[in-house]
């Protein structure tokens, strides 16, 4: 799995990091500026919570 | 940011280029219902056509679906939040701050709040967010009643936003006082009054904080206008902004939250089993009971969604029927702490985005933990009504609660 997180969509709700801390780390100014990376297998789960919990819908998962 | 109910009587004449059968109409600051639910009237948008015009407060589209909102609100260039107001704040009065800047100045602005709202330094004040809610519920308790929005959903706010700020708690008094009449009081002077009011004092508390800096938000806004950063009317601009965007808007969640469990003895009770639902709840109450009305105006012509807008059209966004949208939802308008995912714009989208989410966030679940460890049962003080609104945010203005001694 290949997550893809758009910076430039991100607004700092940092609620990708409020469902899934262990994958999505924030900055100090609370925004994700992870880019592009692939969780271990068993945090696939929580890598797709948090992309679902982006209002701004810049989190992508990409299933390879 | 609240803004009471037109005196207009005039209804305006739709412009010729809005279709006659979009015509609805709709008073916002008076919808149907409200006083009993003030989602009710607005859920009813969603039987009819998704973009809607009506002639009231000087005429203005409505965007009733979530994906229509959410559109608008990442396109700024064409959807301006200058002006924001509905009616518009009258010709030569000075613009909010940030709140109806758009990009690129925006960020400008927004950057001074920022480093200041972020989660990290939330998550060092918790302790004392917790600390003082305890306090808030510890003082109302024993008293077995309240009424819940001038007694705790406005001071608990209010304190909160004066120790965030470094200000004395002594001001507290009258600061809910203004909070609460410029929410909450029918009468357009009163109001006005009130919100003068707290412009006075939160110009006086920049010009000392310009002198004697400290280490809090105000100084570092005092701070930028020292360095030419910011001029003196948008400073005292910017004050207002986070003082009513900080305080009306958790007022008004805290108050429709508390609405909907005095009736809902199965939802306290899963909060009381499971203290750790609380997080989730509140995502649901987010979801479920968003409350606010933001304005927008279009800089130019547009066909959007095949419906033709013309530039300087005011569009109304009830963001709070992207939540109740059952093409994000099943069965939106039911309470359910346990949904796969809670995803609402409760807190905005795109470059607007509440700065105030990460504060607000913990305060609501830390009061719902505290409350319900403390309170379990509660409900709506018999032979009494709540009185609910709706307007530029929607609220309950009255909930006399009782519980158990």
């Amino acid at each position: 799995m290949k997550v893809v997180v758009d910076r430039n969509r991100c607004q700092g709700h940092a609620t990708c990091n409020l469902a899934a801390p262990e994958v999505y780390i924030l900055t100090d100014d609370g925004f994700n500026e992870m880019g592009i990376f692939n969780p271990s297998p068993e945090n696939e789960a929580l890598a797709r919570k948090g992309a679902l919990a982006c209002p701004e819908r810049a989190i992508t998962i990409v299933e390879e | 940011m609240s803004y009471g109910p037109t005196e207009t009587a005039e209804v305006m004449q739709p412009p010729a280029h809005v279709p006659r059968e979009l015509v609805i109409d709709f008073d916002f600051y008076d919808v149907p219902d409200a006083a009993t639910d003030p989602h009710l009237g607005w859920k009813k948008l969603h039987e009819g056509p998704p973009i809607v015009f009506t002639p009231r407060n000087g005429g203005h589209w409505i965007l009733t679906r979530g994906a229509h909102q959410f559109a608008a609100m990442q396109d700024y260039s064409i959807f301006s939040s200058n002006p924001f107001n509905i009616p518009a704040r009258p010709r030569g009065t000075p613009r909010t701050v940030p709140l109806e800047v758009d990009p690129p100045d925006l960020q400008h602005y927004r950057s001074l709040a920022i480093p200041m709202l972020s989660p990290k330094v939330i998550a060092a004040l918790e302790p004392h967010l917790r600390a003082s809610v305890i306090d808030h519920i510890e003082a109302l308790k024993p008293a077995g009643g309240c009424e819940f929005v001038s007694e705790f959903a406005v001071p608990m706010p209010v304190d909160l936003f004066l120790r965030f700020v470094e200000l004395p708690l002594e001001d507290r008094g009258r600061m809910r006082e203004w909070v609460h009449t410029v929410s909450c009081d029918p009468s357009p002077e009163a109001r006005a009054a009130a919100h003068a009011a707290t412009h006075k004092y939160l110009s006086d508390v920049l010009e000392e904080r310009r002198k004697n800096p400290g280490a809090d938000l105000f100084s570092r806004i005092a701070a930028a206008e020292n360095d030419g950063l910011i001029d003196a009317r948008d400073a005292a601009s910017m004050g207002l902004n986070i003082l009513f965007g900080g305080i009306e808007t958790t007022t008004s969640l805290l108050s429709i939250m508390m609405r909907f469990l005095a009736g809902s003895p199965a939802h306290r009770r899963e909060l009381a089993e499971d203290p750790s639902l609380a997080k989730d709840a509140v995502e649901e109450f987010l979801r479920r009971f968003g409350i606010l009305n933001l304005g927008r105006t279009l800089t130019t012509d547009i066909e959007f969604y095949g419906t033709q807008m013309k530039k300087g059209d005011r569009v109304l966004l009830p963001i709070h029927l992207y939540g109740l949208d059952e093409a994000n939802f099943e069965n939106p308008m039911t309470v359910d702490f346990h949904r796969e995912h809670f995803r609402h714009i409760a807190f905005g989208t795109g470059p607007h985005r509440c700065l105030g989410s990460h504060l607000a966030r913990p305060e609501l679940r830390i009061f719902l933990e505290e409350w319900i460890r403390r309170i379990p049962d509660f409900s709506i003080a018999p032979g009494e009504t709540p009185v609910g609104r709706s307007g530029s945010a929607l609220a309950f203005n009255y909930l006399p609660l009782v519980w158990p001694g």
